[in-house]
């Protein structure tokens, strides 16, 4: 008997295919490692994600070239005051031919959908847009049409440019999973990124290969929702809730829905990890991308508010506790 | 604001332990100052035991579950120990207690409430609540009542010695008397050791008999004269030889008496032979007759005074006591303290007292006339004997010397008359000229006094059997200038007399000496037997005071009551003596506590190391989770504590990055090892088996990994940088 290999065989490739992603990713924005982490664990929770940053700091870039390589259809709408919901989720014309309404589907039928500067649409069609994002599918003049199983939305919004802008309400950011700011690049990186950029092919970026297929995509998720969590991690969850919501620098603490998500986004780090349990690490690496796009943080900087409340709470670390747990089952 | 709940509970514990030092004092011996051959009972050993760990607590209170825990632990002292204690204003120490614990309870709700409301929230204590409170808990609390009664409701709570399972020789106080207790069905002597015992007469032993038992029979000598002449109306005294009871004035004591010892009368497995039984501070004398006119060989009682101190009946706290009203100078008088004598077994209506006696109570005796005087300064009750096993509380005081040393001259002269006989002949002369040659350089005053009685007590030899010769026409001046040494009527004598050439006034006094290992932990008392009779001299150091002098050897007296100031020094210099005369073992103690200080942590790890390997040897189980935790404790005490958000595993790796742990296989092993335990700790059904050898592998490149030495030396490169 040895040590199980904690890699399970039939996992491997899945595993091989989402490193694949991670190495394009990161060849594509170079020195921001952490950040695409945090976008494929929201990929395999099943999460959607929000980048807001200034412009130019390759929020859509970074959005194109994940739809890129984890393939199916893409699709991008640039939100603009006059965008309408329809202009989303599509529309029923009349055809002349048939005497009948056909329906014209939105972008909202992509596998990958990019919505730019989300916080310019009117609230109508951010909650829309919103619908499609929790349900999974839109419904058009009474008709329900559902959307593919993996339905992935990168929203980005430039949260220094406040003038004509429809922030989006609490209750709407709690339907994204996470919320990165991807920041600027080191001088070597950017350096780097200057170097590529010259020569003659530098123009035109030749069109790469998917790396996974939505159905792939999907049994990944699917794995790594299966991934276990004790119970003692469950209740460490919990307990970050509590205080959350206890917290005197947070005005709306973690919901239960957060918690799910929380959850899921650490099941997601688990699984890349190669693992097939959760440990109070996941759940903390996950917090700050998870946290800061829900927690109601007022006055302080949300990164020190996160930290803060991660320090409060003890992990689950005592092989006491463990023992307990033990003997009970 | 923040420190108030901790000031509070460190004013708890010292309130608690303060209860508990008084409730050990009121018992038998107390905790602090027991003598060396006391037993310490079960309750007050626990007491003290209690008192120790809320003051251990009490340094801890910072951290709020000790805080907690020392607050209970104190007011159960604190229940327990004004349960036990008999002072009266214990009650108000109780009830600032109770203030205190009110007190502290309010702080520390107020202050967990404080941390959950939300910081947005005004904070304002409620004053008006905050003093009401506490006045209204006190008036309730001055109602209730607090003494020894409340020892009955805490049964069960808190072991107390004796009681009803089963019997333990230091028991200080419980149900029943253990072995001292037999059923009474024939004799009524045999189970009534309580205050209002039957007055009952039976024939005992007279005082007589024991100084005879003692001392054998004066030798008749019909050839012997007298050398020492005697006032005239001292001569006849007829009636004294009719005498033979002993309210009458005593007999004369002659020095010259029979040789040897008498045979032991008494039947050998009878349990205790005891005349008396005395309740108080040793050593103690107990006087019951004194002389003063001296021929040569015998002594004469000293005959009643024209002028005695009135008596009077008093009630104190609600029991009759006889009050002797003798002019007393404050200068050089000890604080009252009180003894209980009990007769089992004396023929004598004498009360066997302590020199300077102010008070005496009986139970139920309230009327002056049960009392007479039978010499001066000694009283009698007005009936044949005294009543057997019915207990006499007596209140004395003692001379204090260091009152007296700041007078001198003016203690000579100060006595009687006949207490200042000494004769012209040319013995006593002998003795005069010896006895200046011991006071040569030193003014008249006690200080004199006190010399004289040292150089009795080292120049002469102390001989039971020694006995003067039958026709010496003067004992003392024998004993002090030729034989040397004699039993202690002969050194008594010889310190009278020799103090009578000086010009004092001075008296030969017998009775009993009750040494201070008499007392008896199981029974609680002294017991005195009859060969505990004694002789000693006084000496008047007033017109009406007069002081025991010991010179004896191997005799003492009892000093002053000691301030609370004296009983500390006595202990310092208990401590210190102890210290000086053990240099090499408590070297020992020191040099070892240093190094166990120095090398705590180590230590604890040690230990800790041997007991994760015992338990991983005897469940392997839990072999993982118990190195984990082990390594995690190291982490503490090596300085590197894990912070609360971090799991284990992450902090030992986040570690082993920081020192470059070694590459290779060992390193591997470091890395399976936390693998492992991290499935441990956080897989819901952890589904790895580990054979025994790669677990132990795993376990001892861990404990190598993470070892002491690795993680002290990381600590103190953090200090450093």
């Amino acid at each position: 008997m040895t040590i199980e290999t904690i890699a399970a065989p039939h996992v491997g490739s899945d595993r091989a295919a989402i490193e694949a992603i991670r190495r394009r990713l990161e060849a594509t924005l170079k020195g921001k490692q952490q950040a695409i982490g945090h976008v494929l664990e929201c990929l395999l929770a099943r999460g959607h994600l929000l980048l807001e940053d200034r412009p130019g700091l390759g929020k859509t870039t970074l959005a194109k070239a994940v739809a890129e390589a984890i393939g199916g259809r893409f699709a991008r709408v640039q939100c603009t005051p006059d965008l309408l919901p329809s202009d989303i989720t599509g529309f029923n014309i009349f055809n002349q031919k048939t005497q009948e309404f056909d329906f014209r589907a939105g972008p909202v039928f992509a596998d990958v959908l990019l919505a730019d500067e989300i916080n310019r649409a009117t609230p109508r069609t951010q909650s829309a847009l919103l619908e499609a994002m929790a349900e999974r599918q839109v419904t058009v003049d009474t008709e329900r049409f559902p959307l593919g199983e993996s339905f992935f939305v990168i929203a980005t919004q430039n949260p220094h440019e406040q003038h004509g802008t429809y922030p989006l309400p609490e209750a709407q950011l709690d339907r994204f999973a996470m919320k990165l700011e991807i920041g600027y690049p080191a001088a070597a990186d950017e350096r780097a990124m200057l170097a590529a950029a010259v020569g003659p092919g530098a123009e035109k970026p030749n069109a790469r290969e998917a790396l996974l297929d939505p159905e792939r995509l999907a049994r990944i998720q699917a794995e790594v929702a299966a991934v276990a969590v004790a119970d003692v991690v469950q209740d460490y969850l919990v307990r970050l809730g509590e205080k959350s919501r206890g917290h005197r620098d947070i005005a709306v603490g973690a919901s239960p829905r957060g918690l799910l998500t929380w959850q899921r986004t650490a099941q997601a780090r688990a699984w890349i990890d190669g693992r097939d349990f959760v440990t109070p690490d996941d759940v903390q690496q996950v917090a700050e991308p998870v946290l800061s796009v829900r927690l109601g943080i007022d006055r302080a900087d949300p990164r020190d508010v996160i930290d803060d409340l991660m320090r409060g709470v003890a992990v689950p670390a005592g092989p006491a506790a463990t023992l307990e747990r033990g003997a009970s089952r | 604001m923040r420190d108030s709940p901790r000031l509070l509970a460190i004013a708890m514990a010292a309130t608690a332990v303060s209860l508990a030092a008084v409730a050990a004092r009121d018992a038998a011996g107390g905790i602090l100052f027991l003598g060396p051959r006391s037993a310490i009972p079960l309750d007050r050993a626990m007491l003290a035991g209690l008192a120790g760990i809320v003051v251990v607590l009490a340094f801890f209170a910072r951290t709020p579950r000790l805080q907690r825990l020392g607050c209970l632990l104190s007011t159960f002292l604190a229940i327990f120990a004004s349960a036990v204690a008999g002072s009266p204003w214990i009650h108000w120490v109780v009830i600032a207690f109770a203030m205190l614990g009110m007190l502290w309870l309010m702080a520390d709700s107020w202050q967990s409430l404080g941390d959950r409301l939300a910081a947005t929230h005004e904070r304002r204590l409620p004053r008006r609540w905050g003093f009401a409170i506490p006045l209204v808990s006190l008036a309730a609390l001055a109602a209730v009542p607090v003494g020894r009664r409340q020892i009955m409701a805490l049964e069960g709570f808190m072991p107390s010695s004796g009681g009803r399972d089963r019997f333990m020789d230091s028991a200080s106080g419980g149900v029943g008397d253990g072995d001292h207790l037999v059923a009474g069905t024939d004799d009524i002597q045999s189970f009534a050791p309580i205050d209002d015992a039957p007055f009952m007469t039976s024939h005992e032993p007279t005082l007589y008999d024991l100084f005879d038992d003692t001392y054998n029979e004066p030798a008749k000598n019909p050839r012997q004269q007298r050398t020492i002449g005697l006032p005239p109306q001292t001569k006849p005294r007829p009636e004294n030889h009719r005498a033979s009871s002993s309210q009458r004035a005593g007999r004369e004591f002659s020095l010259v008496r029979s040789p040897g010892r008498r045979p032991d009368r008494h039947p050998p497995d009878l349990r205790s032979r005891a005349v008396l039984h005395v309740k108080g501070r040793l050593p103690l004398h107990l006087k019951l007759e004194s002389f003063d006119l001296f021929d040569g060989v015998e002594w004469q009682p000293e005959e009643e005074p024209d002028r005695l101190p009135p008596l009077s009946i008093r009630p104190v706290r609600g029991k009759p006591w006889l009050q002797i009203d003798a002019p007393t100078d404050e200068r050089f008088m000890a604080s009252p303290e009180t003894h209980a004598v009990r007769v089992v077994s004396l023929d004598t209506s004498r009360l066997p007292a302590p020199n300077r006696l102010v008070g005496v109570h009986i139970a139920d005796v309230d009327r002056v006339d049960f009392f007479r005087w039978a010499q001066a300064d000694i009283l009698r009750l007005d009936r044949e004997t005294l009543p057997e096993l019915t207990t006499i509380h007596m209140r004395s005081r003692v001379v204090d010397p260091r009152g007296l040393a700041a007078r001198p001259g003016s203690i000579v002269n100060a006595g009687p008359s006949s207490c200042r006989q000494f004769g012209d002949d040319p013995r006593s002369l002998a003795v005069r000229d010896l006895v200046a040659s011991w006071v040569v350089d030193i003014p008249p005053g006690w200080r004199q006094i006190e010399r004289v009685v040292e150089r009795v007590r080292s120049d002469n030899q102390l001989d039971p059997e020694a006995r003067a010769s039958p026709d010496t026409p003067h004992a003392i001046a024998e004993f002090l200038l030729e034989t040397r040494r004699g039993p202690d009527y002969l050194f008594a004598s010889a310190t009278v007399w020799a103090l009578r050439s000086l010009g004092y006034s001075a008296r030969l006094v017998s009775g009993f000496h009750v040494a201070a290992d008499a007392y008896d932990p199981r029974s609680g008392h002294a017991e005195v037997h009859a060969d505990d009779v004694h002789f000693w001299a006084e000496v008047a150091v007033s017109s009406s005071t007069w002081a025991s002098l010991e010179p004896t050897p191997g005799y003492s007296l009892l000093s002053p009551p000691p301030t609370l100031f004296g009983r500390l020094a006595t202990a310092m210099h208990a401590v210190v003596a102890w210290t000086t005369n053990h240099p090499f073992t408590v070297a020992g103690i020191v040099a070892a506590a240093a190094v166990v200080i120095r090398l705590r942590l180590f230590l604890a790890d040690r230990i800790d190391r041997l007991l994760v390997a015992a338990w991983s040897w005897a469940d392997p189980a839990t072999a993982t989770l118990r190195m984990l935790g082990l390594l995690d404790r190291r982490c503490g005490r090596a300085g590197l504590p894990r912070p609360l958000h971090r799991t284990p595993t992450a902090w030992l790796g986040l570690l082993a990055r920081e020192f470059k742990a070694t590459a290779g296989a060992a390193a591997a092993d470091a890395e399976a090892f936390l693998d492992l335990a991290t499935r441990r700790l956080y897989q819901p059904r952890p589904a790895t088996a580990v054979d025994h050898e790669t677990l132990g592998r795993l376990l001892r490149a861990a404990e190598r990994t993470w070892s002491w030495d690795v993680l002290r030396g990381l600590a103190s490169e953090g200090t450093r940088s």
